[in-house]
Formats: C-alpha cells, sequence, structure tokens
C-alpha cells in the first residue's frame, strides 16, 4: 500500500502544479490542449481481381503557361464552400453561413446533380475522419490555447476496375479538423499549428462498369474559431512546412460510364468569424494544394457532367467590427483540375460538360452589416507575399489582401 | 455502466455480502490466479448449450456510509469456453468468459475515500466455438474488467476516489470458426480499465493506466456469413457522472500510458447463388481518458494520454477456398465503424460563478490508426465504411 500512497500523492502534487491552480480572477473555464503524434483514418474497399491501370512510369503532365487562369475579382466565395463548411461537426458557423456567402438559388446544374444524389443514395459510402484539438461550447469561455502538432491522413480507396455498380452512387469524403474553437465568447485565444504538422487527404477510385455518379470530397480545416458574440485577443499560427492537401483520383478503366464525377476540395487555414474582435494576429506561412484528377478512358462515352472544385482559404475574418487586425501572408496555394484520357493527355473540348471551379483566398477580410448603427472603427494591416496558382480552364478566382464592408 | 452489463458481475455483486457497520473500513488483498474454463467437444451437433466461465476478485457491495475502502489486486485471472461439434454444427448456444477484479458498489451512503488498485495481474477472457458443419444463432462475450466503481443512484457525497491499474495487460478475444454457413452470431470483446459511473463528485478522482488492451473478434467460415455482429472494445480511464462536478477545488486527473489494439475480422466463403455477406456490423472502438458530465462541471480537469490506439474491421472473401459459383463473394448491407478516442470531455455545462474557476488541459501523444477493409469479388450493396479519430476534444453536451 505504501507505493500506491506514494503514487497518490505523487499525482495529487503533479495537478496541483499543473492543471489545479485555484485562480479566483477567472470565472470562465480556462481550456489548454496540446496535440501530437499522427492520426490516420483509413477506408479500403477492393472488388477482385484488382490491376493498376495507372503504370508507375507514368507521369502526370506539368503546368505550363496556357494552365494559368486569368484572376477574376469579382466573384464572391461560392455557395458550395459554405454548405461543405457547414458539414463540419455542429455547423463550423452554427447554420450562419448565410453571412460567409449570398444565397443562391440552385442553378440548372446544382439540380442535376441533386436530383441524381436523390435518386440513387450513395453506395458504397466511405467516410475518414480525423478531430484533433476540439473545443465546442455553447457558453462564453475565458482563455484557450490550442497546440497541434500531428499528422492527420484520411484515405478512401475504391478499387473497382471490372465490377458494374449500377444501383447506387459512389461517395468517398475526408475530413481533417485540427485546433477548432466553436463558443459563444472568448476572451483570448491562441492556435498554433506546430513543425511537423500536417492534414492529407486522399481519395482514389479506380472503376469500371457503371455508376450513376462518383463524389469525392475533401476538408482540411486547421485554425478555426467560431464565437458568436466576440473574439478579444485571438493569435492564430499556420507555419512554413505545415500544409493541407487533398488530392482526389479518379480513373476509369475501360467500359466505366457514368452521368456525373464530382471532385471537391476545401482547405481552410485561419479563420476568425465574430460579431466583433479586437486584437487579432494572424500568420500564414503553409501551403495549401488541392488536386483534382479524373482519368477517362476515352473511348467510352463522356459522362454527361464533370464537377471538379478546389478551393483554398488563408486568413479570412468575418466580423461586424475589428479594431486591431494584422494579417501576415507568406505561404503558397495550389488548385490543380485536369481531366485525362488513358495516355495521361489532357482532354480538351469538354465544353459544357467540365465545371472546373478554383478559388484561392487569402488575406480576406469581411465585414458584414452591423446590428446597432455604431460606427465601428476598423483598423486593418494585410500583408501578402503569395503564390496563388489554378490550372486548366475553367471559372477561378484568386483573391488577396481584400477588404469588403457590408453595412 | 451500460458497457458492463454482464449478468455475471451483477450476479457476483448480489452475491457478495452486505457489510452494514456505519463508518465502514474495508481493506481487501488479492494475491492469485484465478482459472475458468469450460469445454465441450462433441462429434454431432450441439444445440442449446450455455457456457459461463467467471473469475471476480474483490468485491464490495454496500448500502451504508463508507469511509474509507482499499482494494489491491496481484492475480491473473483466465477464463475460457471452448465449444467443439465436428461435424453436426452448432446452434442456439452461448459462451461468456468474465474476468473481474476490485468491484465497488454502493448504494445510497457517503464515500470518503475509495482506492483501487491492480498491479501486475493480467486478465485473459476468450471463446471458441468450432465445427465443419454449420453455426445458427451463438453469442459471445469475453469481458474484462479492472477497478470499476458504481454508485450510480447514489444520492450520498464522493470525496475521493482513486484507480491505478498498472502493468495489467487485458486480452478478449473471439473466435469462430465452421466449414458451413454462418448465421444469427453475435461476437463481443470488452477491455476496460478504470471505471466510475455515478451521480455527482464532490472532491477528487485520479485515473491511472499504464497497460496494454487487445480485443478481438475473428470468423472464419466456409461458407455465407448472415447476421452478424462483432465489436471489439477497450477503454481505459472513463468517468461518468449523471449529474455534476461540485467542488471548484476538486476535480478529475486522467493518466494513460496505452496500447490499445481492437480489431474484427470475417474470413468468408460462398452460398452459391446467393449473397455471401448479409446484414453484418463490425464495430471496433478504443477509447482512452473518457470524462462525462450530464450537468455543470464544476472543477477542474486534466487528461494526459500516451497512447497507440489501433481500431481495424476487416472482411475478405476467401476465393480459395471454394469455387467461382455465380455471385460468389456477393455482399449485402456490410458496416464497418472504427474509431479511436483519446481525451474527451463532454459536459452539460462548465461552472459560471466568479469563484468557481476551472481549467480543463488535454495533452495528447498519439498514434491513432482506424481502418476498414473489405475486399471481396462480387456484387456490392449496401456498404458504409466510417474510420474516425479524435483527440482532445471538450464540447458541451445537447439536450
Amino acid at each position: 500500500m505504501r507505493s500506491s500512497t506514494a503514487i497518490i500523492s505523487l499525482s495529487l502534487g503533479l495537478c496541483a502544479g499543473l492543471a489545479m491552480a485555484d485562480d479566483a480572477e477567472s470565472y470562465d473555464p480556462e481550456i489548454a490542449q496540446l496535440l501530437e503524434g499522427s492520426q490516420a483514418a483509413l477506408n479500403s474497399l477492393t472488388i477482385e481481381p484488382a490491376f493498376e491501370s495507372i503504370p508507375d512510369d507514368v507521369e502526370l503532365p506539368t503546368l505550363g503557361p496556357d494552365f494559368t487562369a486569368s484572376y477574376d475579382p469579382g466573384h464572391g466565395i461560392a455557395g458550395s464552400e459554405a454548405e461543405n463548411l457547414d458539414t463540419l461537426p455542429g455547423g463550423l458557423n452554427g447554420g450562419d453561413t448565410e453571412d460567409f456567402s449570398p444565397a443562391s438559388e440552385l442553378s440548372e446544374d446544382d439540380l442535376f446533380r441533386e436530383t441524381l444524389k436523390q435518386l440513387f443514395p450513395a453506395d458504397p459510402v466511405q467516410q475518414a475522419w480525423n478531430v484533433g484539438n476540439l473545443v465546442r461550447l455553447d457558453r462564453p469561455v475565458e482563455n484557450v490555447t490550442q497546440d497541434f502538432g500531428a499528422v492527420q491522413t484520411a484515405g478512401n480507396m475504391l478499387d473497382a476496375p471490372l465490377v458494374i455498380l449500377a444501383d447506387a452512387g459512389i461517395s468517398q469524403d475526408g475530413i481533417n479538423l485540427g485546433n477548432i474553437l466553436v463558443a459563444e465568447t472568448v476572451s483570448t485565444v491562441s492556435q498554433n499549428l506546430m513543425d511537423g504538422a500536417g492534414q492529407v487527404i486522399e481519395n482514389e477510385a479506380v472503376l469500371g462498369g457503371f455508376a450513376p455518379y462518383l463524389t469525392q470530397s475533401g476538408i482540411n480545416a486547421a485554425n478555426i474559431i467560431d464565437a458568436e458574440v466576440s473574439i478579444g485577443t485571438g493569435n492564430q499560427v499556420f507555419p512554413e512546412g505545415v500544409s493541407q492537401e487533398i488530392s482526389n483520383l479518379a480513373d476509369f478503366s475501360p467500359g466505366m460510364t457514368t452521368f456525373l464525377v464530382e471532385q471537391t476540395g476545401i482547405n481552410v487555414g485561419n479563420v476568425m468569424q465574430s460579431e466583433t474582435m479586437n486584437d487579432v494576429d494572424r500568420v500564414f506561412a503553409g501551403a495549401q494544394i488541392v488536386e483534382n484528377t479524373l482519368i477517362l478512358n476515352s473511348s467510352m462515352p463522356m459522362p454527361a457532367m464533370i464537377v471538379q472544385e478546389g478551393t483554398n482559404i488563408a486568413n479570412l475574418v468575418i466580423a461586424e467590427s475589428v479594431t486591431e487586425l494584422t494579417q501576415i501572408s507568406t505561404g503558397t496555394q495550389d488548385v490543380v483540375n485536369l481531366v485525362l484520357d488513358e495516355n495521361m493527355e489532357p482532354i480538351t473540348g469538354l465544353g459544357d460538360t467540365l465545371l472546373s471551379t478554383t478559388n484561392n483566398y487569402v488575406n480576406v477580410l469581411v465585414i458584414t452589416t452591423e446590428v446597432d448603427g455604431e460606427d465601428e472603427v476598423v483598423t486593418a494591416i494585410q500583408l501578402a507575399d503569395f503564390d496563388q496558382t489554378v490550372a486548366i480552364n475553367g471559372q477561378h478566382s484568386q483573391i488577396g489582401n481584400s477588404v469588403t464592408i457590408d453595412r | 455502466m451500460k458497457l458492463l452489463s454482464t449478468s455475471a458481475i451483477a450476479l457476483a455483486i448480489a452475491a457478495s455480502p452486505v457489510l452494514a457497520d456505519e463508518y465502514t473500513e474495508i481493506d481487501q488483498l488479492l494475491l492469485s490466479t484465478q482459472t475458468a474454463l469450460n469445454a465441450i467437444g462433441t462429434v454431432g451437433a450441439v444445440s442449446g448449450a450455455t457456457q459461463t466461465a467467471t473469475n471476480v476478485g474483490n468485491i464490495i457491495s454496500i448500502d451504508e456510509e463508507l469511509q474509507h475502502s482499499v482494494q489491491v489486486s496481484v492475480s491473473d485471472q483466465v477464463a475460457g469456453n471452448l465449444l467443439v461439434s465436428v461435424v453436426g454444427g452448432i446452434s442456439a448456444s452461448s459462451q461468456e468468459a468474465v474476468n473481474a477484479v476490485n468491484i465497488l458498489s454502493v448504494d445510497d451512503a457517503n464515500v470518503f475515500y475509495a482506492n483501487q488498485t491492480t498491479f501486475f495481474g493480467s486478465q485473459l477472457g476468450g471463446n471458441a466455438a468450432l465445427t465443419f458443419g454449420d453455426i445458427d444463432r451463438l453469442d459471445q462475450s469475453a469481458v474484462n474488467v479492472a477497478n470499476m466503481i458504481d454508485m450510480q443512484d447514489n444520492d450520498g457525497d464522493v470525496e475521493i476516489i482513486t484507480q491505478l491499474a498498472i502493468a495489467t495487460p487485458q486480452t478478449a478475444l473471439n473466435l469462430v470458426a465452421a466449414g458451413g454457413n454462418v448465421s444469427r452470431v453475435g461476437q463481443s470483446a470488452v477491455n476496460a480499465s478504470n471505471l466510475v459511473a455515478m451521480d455527482d463528485l464532490d472532491g477528487f478522482a485520479l485515473q491511472v493506466y499504464a497497460g496494454t488492451q487487445v480485443a478481438g473478434n475473428l470468423m472464419i467460415t466456409g461458407g455465407s456469413v448472415e447476421r452478424v455482429t462483432q465489436e471489439a472494445t477497450n477503454v481505459v480511464n472513463s468517468i461518468d457522472l449523471e449529474r455534476r462536478v461540485r467542488d471548484e477545488d476538486g476535480g478529475i486527473v486522467q493518466l494513460a500510458l496505452a496500447a490499445q489494439t481492437a480489431g474484427n475480422a470475417i474470413y468468408f466463403g460462398n452460398e452459391p447463388f446467393a449473397p455471401d455477406v448479409v446484414r453484418v456490423t463490425q464495430t471496433a472502438l478504443n477509447a482512452a481518458n473518457v470524462i462525462t458530465v450530464g450537468e455543470e462541471m464544476d472543477g477542474n480537469s486534466f487528461q494526459l494520454a500516451v497512447a497507440s490506439q489501433t481500431a481495424s474491421n476487416e472482411a475478405y472473401y476467401d476465393f480459395g477456398f471454394t469455387g467461382p459459383f455465380p455471385n460468389a463473394g456477393g455482399v449485402d448491407n456490410l458496416t464497418q465503424e472504427a474509431t479511436n478516442a483519446a481525451n474527451i470531455l463532454a459536459a452539460g455545462d462548465l461552472p459560471n460563478d466568479p469563484f468557481g474557476g476551472s481549467e480543463i488541459i488535454q495533452i495528447a501523444g498519439v498514434a491513432q490508426t482506424a481502418t476498414n477493409t473489405l475486399i471481396t469479388w462480387g456484387a456490392v450493396n449496401n456498404v458504409t465504411q466510417s474510420a474516425t479519430n479524435v483527440a482532445n476534444s471538450v464540447s458541451s453536451i445537447v439536450d
């Protein structure tokens, strides 16, 4: 018994030192989270006999100047990203995604996609999730520190080169969440990604036969604060060497036909949303990469619709008033959407069949309508030294250092 | 403690003597090896067999004031059941293997100090059912429990709780091997160390775990698999409070140094002209350091997890075993869920009053791997694979 008593008193001492410091001044919870290590969520479905349909020695084409897209400042953050953000647990924005983007009516293309999914519920469904350092409270918090040094890998693999999946669509979803804070109010918050941290999503489908549709989606979210009322002092660090990567790869073997292929990738780093913010400092020096690749067999009918969307968001603030904001961005954002034939050559002339969307946003400050009509001072310093690239033709937006005031 | 509603533990608690003195002090020390084994072997069919192998050490069940209780166990427990039918097949049978050490159950009384300690003791629970024929209606349950405090629906105060499980490996395994078809079979393998379920905590709770847990279910058949459930669960350091932590100077400390492996595997054969996997669910869960507070968490918490957690579900069509009949390897309705969780705090609310401040600290160094695998030949319908890892989570319980 002596030894166990010793352990108890040792542990009690440890707690007194580390966790149980009594502080009468603070009345709201103080929360500290530290995560190191790895998280891997992997789903694999193989329908034999499988074969490697992409030879290892074939390289994907490199991006030439033809692929560089034009700058399109007029394009807002599309509704679909906000919808996807809302699929995070509990809704990252608590259902307030209207603030994030104006609601848009369903287009004909969207209607086609939605109808198809309703007619043919997805089967198989593959979902891979990693969550590290999550605080989700419907109340105020005093002080939150989140340090994230882990590598998250979410992967879904479907290998069915010869099989007919006639009566249902195919769905692959990967989600990585790191350093997420959702609360009513937070006085002081610090979110840090540390050296060695990373988020990787890989969806891969090798298919033959027929399926009504294939959807592949990936969301990486790191350093996200959604406080309903206010953020006092806020710090977010996304350092150099840390990356968010999404790869959606669909490889159709000869014989594969489908109505719809939908590939979506969203990387989000350093986001704050609240009514008011006082003192906010953020650094984004990392890399965000989305790669959507579809390999078709040119002898087969093309899908009726191919949707490839890549979105990167770094240093986004959505608020009614901000008093001191400093945002520094020196990282990179890449979106690559590719549709290739069996010889790994880009397929051209897809016309309306291909809906290719790329969005890169860095240092974006959105001031939304204020409630009480008082004039609020906005002081913002935004620095961007940034590479943003997109590939292949389509709809693109590259936003850097944007302030939108909507009062 | 819904997790561990095994009849064997309930029976053992009910059978133990009730102690009724006020201000009771109880010390229990167990140094032993307990072995419980059952075996049935026949050439022909087995129907309606019930096998229960149970080892229980250090139980306190009390409904009066408990001043002080210390339960220490340095013991090994082995519980196993073997059921063999060479050719006739197995039907309507059950196998339950239970090891439990250091159990405290209190009804309607105050508890000032309760300590549960297990050192250098292993628990091994396993069931095996083997036949060259078919298996229909079989339940297998393998459960290992070390350090459990059950004070649900207790109106008394609870001041200090300490649970230590050091170098106490737990292994729970179930095996089904059949030459023919398997239907209506449940396999459940559970390891649990350091569990508390009660209404309120008025002081301080400490849970320390250092060890390994392996929970696994394996099914090998020459034929089809229909209506089969496999559950593999490992839990260390869990505190479940129905209502509140109500001492702002107190709180909960959980320390886990754990290697947890939870796995389910099915190797299936072929039933000609029908799908081979029908209505099958595989669930693998590892959890380390879990605090649930139904109402208000008015106190501090510190959770440290250094853990390797591996949760896996696998289903393979063993096409070398049977010929390529039509629809060989067809799958209709398979769900695979693999989950790892470390450092979880869920509370109805956190303190609001100016003098009841709380700190919440979560530190995790983890390698979490959640995998689901299906490899087959035939038509695949209604397949869902879900792999999830969670480390460091603080959340509100939403009604």
